[in-house]
C-alpha cells in the first residue's frame, strides 16, 4: 500500500472522524463486556511441545491421575493430646472433605487385612513365581549340612523375642526358599518411601504426632484457577479442626497456586514502579492529557484481541495471553511516533505522510519476528503469534489514522519543538570514526564475554515458590521421608494380562541393567502367564516324588534335635503341589489389590504398569534403551521431563529466533530496498543481540526460555528504532524521530526496569534482557546509526 | 503401605475378665503417672511358649534390662543362650551356637522395631499410646488388670487374639503377660525378682557379655 493511498485514508477519516470515533468506542466497549464471556484455561499443555515424549508424559499424567493427590498432613500441637485425638480429628476431616465436587476420594484409612495368613496363602503362587535362580537356590539347600543349619535358625528364630509371630512363615518356609517372594512384596509395599506405621488402620509417622490424609481431586494439577480453588477449599475446611490439630497441605496444586502469587506480586509491584515512573514521565516530558490515548490504545487493542482469538481458538490460554499483552507493548511506540510528529510538525495529512512509512515498515518488522511462531509445534505459540500480531496491527491503524485526528488542531508546531540541528561540526568526521570505533570495542567486549553463555534448560527454574510452602515441605519430608521421588517406567498392553507380560519381560531386562534393588516393580511380585507357565514346568519337573521325600526324611531326622513336631513343616509340603490357577491372578489378598490398586493403572483402551527407579541421569540413560526396544513402555521422570520439555522448548525457541532475525533482516532489505542503508538499519538489532550475549553470563544468568522469548519482543522493539532512525536520516522527515525514539525507549525500558525488582526468576531474567537489549539497542540507533549512515553512504547517494 | 509392617506384628498382651465399673482412662492415667518415675528395670523372666512347631512346651529362663530412654537387655539364660540389645536405633543379637554377633539397623527392621516398641510401651507404662491398636479393658482393679484386644484395623490382629497384663499390687511394674495368639499358639512371661530404679551394670548392655 503506497503512502498517497494510506494519507487518502487519513483523510476521509478526518471527514468522517466522528463517525468512525463513535465506530471505535462501540467496538471497545463490546470488547470489554466481551472479556466477561472469555474462558480462559491454565492449562500449561497448550505451551507444551507436541513431541512424543513429552505428549506420552502428559497423556499419562492425565490419564493415570498420577498428579491429581494431595496430601494433608496433620500435627499433634499439643503435648497432652495422643494419636487417638489426632485420629478422631483425621477421621472428621475426612468425612466433612468427601461431601465437596472438588474431592474424588479421601483415603485416611486402610485395611491391613489378614496379613500374615494373606502372605502364606500368596505362597500358593510360589511354583509359578519361582524362576529357574530359586530352583537352584534349593538344590544347595537340600544338604544335611544346609538343612541342619535351617533348622537351627528357625530354632532360634521362634525363640527369640517375638519370634513365635514369624511361626506361620517358618513352618511354610523352613528352607528358606521363599524369602524372596515375601522380601519383594515388602520391597514393593515400601517403594514409595514414606515412613508410615498403621495405628489403627491409619497412616500415623513414627512418632506418633502426626497422621496423613490421602486426597484424590478431579483438579488436574496444571489447572490453576481448580487449583487455586481446591487448596482454598482444603484450608477453609482445616479451620474445622481442633485447635491442637493443625494441617499442611504437600502437593503440586501448591506450587501452581504459589507461583501464581509471586507473579501476582510481582506484578503488582513492577506496575506500580512503572506506573510511577509513567506519571512523572507525562509531567515532566509531556504534559498533555490527551497523550494518555498513546498509553491506552495497547489495552484496547488487547481487548478486542482476546474477543477475535477467543472466536477464532475457543480456548485461550492465560499465559499466552499474559504473554501476548506484554508483546503489545511495543505496539506504544508507533503511537509515540505518530504524536510525537504531529506534535512537532503539525497534523495535517502531510505529517501523516511522511511518518507512514516508517512506522508501518517498523511494524512489519516487528509483526515478521512474531509470524515465525506460527510455524512453532507448540499450539499455544500459534495463539500468541495470532494474538500479538492482531494487537499490533490494531494499534497500528489506531496510531496512523485514529490518533493524529485528535491533534488537527494544532497544524503548525507548538513552541518548546525546535527544529533539528542539521549543522555538523567541523571535526565530524574524527567523532564519527571514535563513535563507530567506541561501537564495535564494546560490541567486541560483549562478544568475547557472550562466550561465556551457558544454557539452563531445568523447567524447575521457574518454581518461585514461597518459603512457607519450602519450610512445609522441609518438615512433612522430615516426618514422613519420602523427599526423593522416583522415576516411572511404564509398560502398556492393551489387555490386563498383555500388560503383566510386557511388565515381565521389561522388568527381566531392567534387572540386569539396573540391578534388583534399583527397580521396583510389580513383577516382581506378579509375572505374565508366559512366565508363570515356564516356572510352574520347571517347579514340577524338579520336585519329584523322590526329591520330595529325601527333604520331608531330611527335615523330620534333623529336626527331632530341636524337638519339631511331627507336622511343624506340613504346610510347606502343602505348597509344594499347591500350583494355583494360572489363569487366575490371586483374588481377596488385600495386600496384592492394594499393590495392584499402586502399581497396575487401567485406561481406556489398555492398561499401564509402572515400575519405580530413581530418577538419576544414569538408570534413566538406561532404562530409557529398554522402554525403546519395547512398544508402548515410556519413561516418565521428572528430570527427564524437564530436561526433553526444556530441549524441545529451547531448540525450538532457537530456531524461532534465529528465523526470525532473518526475516528481520529479509523484510528491512526488501522495504529499504537499499542494502547499506539496510545494513545501518540493522545495527540496533546487531547491537542488541550482540550486548544481551554478553550481559547474560555477567548478571550471573543462563539463557533460559524466557530469556529467549524476551530476546524477541527486544528484536521486535529495536529493529522499529532502527527503521525510524534510518529513515530519518535519509529522509530528513523533521518529524522528530530521535525525540520519538527515546520516548518509546524509555517507556519500554520503565517497565522492564521494573522487573528487575520481581522475586520470581521468569520474570527477572525477562527485565535483565528486555533492559541490555532496549537500552543497547535505543543507544546504537540514536548515537551510531548517524556516524554509520554519515560514512558507509556519500552525499551524492544521500541525494 | 499397610504391608510395611507387616512382619512387625510382634506386639503381645492380654486374657479374659468381665469389665470393671472404674473407668480404663483413669486407670492408664494413674499407670502412666506411677510407671513414669521407674528411670531403669531389671528383672528375671519365666517365658513359657506353646507352640505348634514344637512337640513340647518350651520354657525359657533370662534377664530383661531396661533403661530410659532406649536401652533394652533381652538375656536368655536357658535351655539355651541367646542375647539382644537395643541401643539407640540399633539391635545387636548374639546366640550361643553360632556364637556369631549380628548387629540390625531398627530402621530396617520393622519387626524389630515395634517389638522392641511394644516392649518399652510395657515397662514405661505408657498405654495410652496404644490405644490405636487395641481396645483395653480394666479386668481386675486390685490388683491391676488389663486385656487388650487388637481393633479390627490394627495389624496386631494378624498374629493376636488378645493379651492380659497383670500388674504388681504396688502398679509400679509389670508381674506377667499372656499371650494368646490368632493360630492358637500361646505364650506367657512371669517377671521375677525385679528390681527398679537400681543402676544396671554396663555390661548389661554388651550383647556377648556374660551377665548373671
Amino acid at each position: 500500500m503506497s503512502g498517497d493511498h494510506l494519507s487518502r485514508i487519513h483523510d476521509l477519516v478526518q471527514t468522517r472522524k466522528g463517525v468512525v470515533i463513535g465506530l471505535l468506542v462501540v467496538l471497545i466497549v463490546a470488547s470489554l463486556i466481551g472479556l466477561k464471556f472469555v474462558k480462559f484455561n491454565n492449562n500449561i499443555e497448550v505451551m507444551l511441545p507436541q513431541k512424543a515424549a513429552v505428549q506420552n508424559t502428559m497423556r499419562f499424567l492425565r490419564e493415570a491421575n498420577f498428579s491429581d493427590k494431595l496430601v494433608i498432613s496433620l500435627n499433634l500441637n499439643d503435648e497432652s493430646r495422643t494419636t487417638q485425638d489426632l485420629i478422631l480429628a483425621a477421621d472428621q476431616l475426612a468425612a466433612s472433605l468427601n461431601s465437596s465436587p472438588l474431592i474424588k476420594q479421601v483415603v485416611s484409612i486402610v485395611s491391613t487385612g489378614d496379613i500374615a495368613s494373606e502372605m502364606v496363602d500368596f505362597l500358593k503362587f510360589a511354583p509359578q513365581l519361582s524362576g529357574a535362580d530359586v530352583l537352584s537356590k534349593i538344590g544347595s539347600q537340600i544338604t544335611p549340612d544346609g538343612v541342619k543349619e535351617r533348622l537351627k535358625f528357625i530354632h532360634r528364630q521362634s525363640l527369640s523375642p517375638g519370634g513365635s509371630f514369624l511361626t506361620p512363615f517358618l513352618r511354610a518356609d523352613p528352607l528358606g526358599i521363599f524369602s524372596g517372594i515375601l522380601r519383594d512384596i515388602e520391597n514393593l509395599s515400601m517403594s514409595l518411601g514414606y515412613e508410615v506405621v498403621i495405628n489403627n488402620g491409619h497412616f500415623i509417622s513414627r512418632d506418633g504426632r502426626h497422621a496423613m490424609l490421602i486426597v484424590k481431586t478431579p483438579v488436574v494439577l496444571t489447572d490453576g484457577f481448580g487449583a487455586r480453588e481446591l487448596i482454598t477449599y482444603l484450608q477453609g475446611a482445616f479451620k474445622q479442626l481442633p485447635a491442637f490439630v493443625s494441617a499442611d497441605i504437600i502437593a503440586g496444586h501448591v506450587h501452581t497456586v504459589s507461583n501464581e502469587d509471586v507473579i501476582k506480586k510481582d506484578v503488582w509491584l513492577t506496575s506500580v514502579i512503572a506506573s510511577l515512573a509513567f506519571l512523572l514521565l507525562f509531567i515532566f516530558y509531556f504534559r498533555d492529557l490527551r497523550a494518555v490515548m498513546i498509553f491506552l490504545a495497547p489495552f484496547a487493542a488487547v481487548a478486542v484481541s482476546i474477543n477475535v482469538a477467543y472466536f477464532v481458538f475457543k480456548d485461550l490460554s492465560y499465559s499466552v495471553i499474559g504473554m501476548g499483552t506484554v508483546i503489545s507493548g511495543i505496539a506504544i511506540d508507533y503511537g509515540i511516533f505518530v504524536y510525537v510528529a504531529v506534535k512537532k510538525a503539525g497534523g495535517s495529512s502531510e505529517t501523516i505522510k511522511r511518518v507512514i512509512k516508517p512506522v508501518m515498515h517498523g511494524a512489519l518488522t516487528t509483526i515478521i519476528s512474531f509470524v515465525v511462531f506460527f510455524f512453532s509445534s507448540v499450539k499455544g505459540y500459534h495463539q500468541l503469534a495470532f494474538f500479538s500480531i492482531l494487537s499490533i496491527v490494531l494499534c497500528l491503524i489506531f496510531s496512523i489514522f485514529i490518533l493524529p485526528h485528535f491533534f488537527t488542531k494544532e497544524k503548525s508546531p507548538p513552541p518548546g519543538f525546535a527544529p533539528p540541528e542539521d549543522i555538523l561540526p567541523p571535526d565530524f568526521k574524527l567523532r564519527d570514526a571514535l563513535c563507530v570505533i567506541s561501537w564495535v570495542a564494546v560490541l567486541a567486549l560483549m562478544f568475547i564475554s557472550g562466550t561465556k553463555i551457558t544454557f539452563n534448560n531445568d523447567i524447575a527454574q521457574f518454581d518461585a515458590v514461597g518459603p512457607e510452602v519450602k519450610s512445609t515441605e522441609e518438615e512433612f519430608h522430615r516426618v514422613w521421608g519420602g523427599k526423593v521421588m522416583p522415576a516411572i517406567l511404564v509398560a502398556s498392553g492393551t489387555t490386563l494380562e498383555g500388560a503383566y507380560q510386557n511388565n515381565t519381560d521389561i522388568y527381566e531386562v531392567s534387572v540386569k541393567k539396573i540391578g534388583r534393588d534399583k527397580i521396583s516393580s510389580f513383577a516382581s511380585v506378579w509375572t505374565g502367564l508366559v512366565t508363570r507357565k515356564a516356572n510352574l514346568l520347571r517347579w514340577q519337573e524338579y520336585w519329584s516324588p523322590e526329591t520330595e521325600s529325601k527333604t520331608k526324611n531330611m527335615l523330620a531326622d534333623y529336626g527331632k534335635a530341636y524337638d519339631f513336631s511331627q507336622e511343624a513343616f506340613q504346610p510347606f509340603f502343602n505348597l509344594l503341589r499347591s500350583s494355583g490357577d494360572l489363569a487366575v491372578e490371586p483374588k481377596g489378598l488385600s495386600f496384592f489389590d492394594r499393590l495392584k490398586e499402586q502399581y497396575v493403572v487401567e485406561k481406556e483402551g489398555g492398561y499401564q504398569i509402572l515400575s519405580f527407579f530413581p530418577d538419576e541421569e544414569k538408570y534413566i540413560t538406561a532404562l530409557s534403551a529398554v522402554s525403546n526396544d519395547h512398544p508402548g513402555a515410556f519413561i516418565v521422570s521428572r528430570k527427564k521431563f524437564s530436561n526433553t520439555v526444556s530441549h524441545a522448548l529451547g531448540a525450538e525457541l532457537i530456531y524461532l529466533s534465529f528465523a526470525a532475525v532473518v526475516l528481520t533482516v529479509i523484510i528491512t532489505f526488501l522495504l529499504l530496498k537499499n542494502i547499506r542503508l539496510s545494513i545501518i538499519a540493522l545495527a540496533p538489532v546487531v547491537t542488541s543481540i550482540i550486548t544481551i550475549a554478553g550481559v547474560i553470563p555477567l548478571a550471573g544468568l543462563a539463557v533460559n526460555m524466557s530469556i529467549i522469548i524476551a530476546f524477541l519482543i527486544v528484536l521486535g522493539d529495536v529493529s522499529d528504532y532502527g527503521m525510524f532512525v534510518a529513515y530519518e536520516t535519509k529522509y530528513k522527515c523533521r518529524t522528530g524521530t530521535f525525540r520519538a525514539v527515546t520516548f518509546a525507549a524509555l517507556t519500554t525500558l520503565i517497565g522492564a526496569g521494573a522487573l528487575l525488582f520481581a522475586r520470581h526468576p521468569m520474570l527477572f531474567s525477562v527485565g535483565v534482557t528486555l533492559v541490555t537489549g532496549v537500552l543497547s539497542g535505543y543507544l546504537s540507533s540514536v548515537i551510531v546509526i548517524p556516524p554509520l549512515y554519515r560514512m558507509l553512504i556519500s552525499e551524492k547517494s544521500q541525494g | 503401605m499397610a504391608s510395611l509392617v507387616f512382619f512387625a506384628c510382634l506386639q503381645m498382651v492380654s486374657a479374659y475378665a468381665a469389665p470393671s465399673p472404674r473407668d480404663v482412662a483413669a486407670v492408664l492415667d494413674d499407670l502412666e503417672k506411677t510407671m513414669s518415675g521407674t528411670k531403669t528395670i531389671q528383672t528375671d523372666f519365666i517365658q513359657e511358649k506353646n507352640l505348634a512347631l514344637f512337640n513340647q512346651k518350651i520354657v525359657l529362663k533370662g534377664k530383661v534390662f531396661i533403661q530410659k530412654p532406649r536401652l533394652l537387655s533381652w538375656r536368655v539364660m536357658s535351655p539355651m543362650r541367646y542375647s539382644m540389645v537395643m541401643s539407640g536405633d540399633t539391635i545387636s543379637q548374639w546366640d550361643e551356637d553360632t556364637d556369631k554377633v549380628q548387629r540390625v539397623s531398627l530402621a530396617n527392621n520393622p519387626s524389630f522395631q515395634l517389638a522392641v516398641e511394644q516392649m518399652e510401651k510395657w515397662f514405661y507404662g505408657t498405654f495410652k499410646s496404644m490405644q490405636g491398636d487395641y481396645k483395653i479393658t480394666l479386668i481386675t482393679e486390685h490388683p491391676i488388670a488389663l486385656e487388650f484386644v487388637p481393633w479390627e484395623n490394627s495389624l496386631s490382629r494378624n498374629f493376636i487374639k488378645r493379651a492380659t497384663i497383670f500388674f504388681q499390687d504396688d502398679e509400679r511394674y509389670i508381674k506377667e503377660v499372656h499371650i494368646e495368639e490368632k493360630d492358637g499358639d500361646s505364650t506367657s512371661l512371669v517377671f521375677v525378682n525385679a528390681q527398679l530404679n537400681q543402676p544396671i551394670l554396663p555390661n548389661a548392655w554388651e550383647v556377648r557379655a556374660d551377665v548373671r
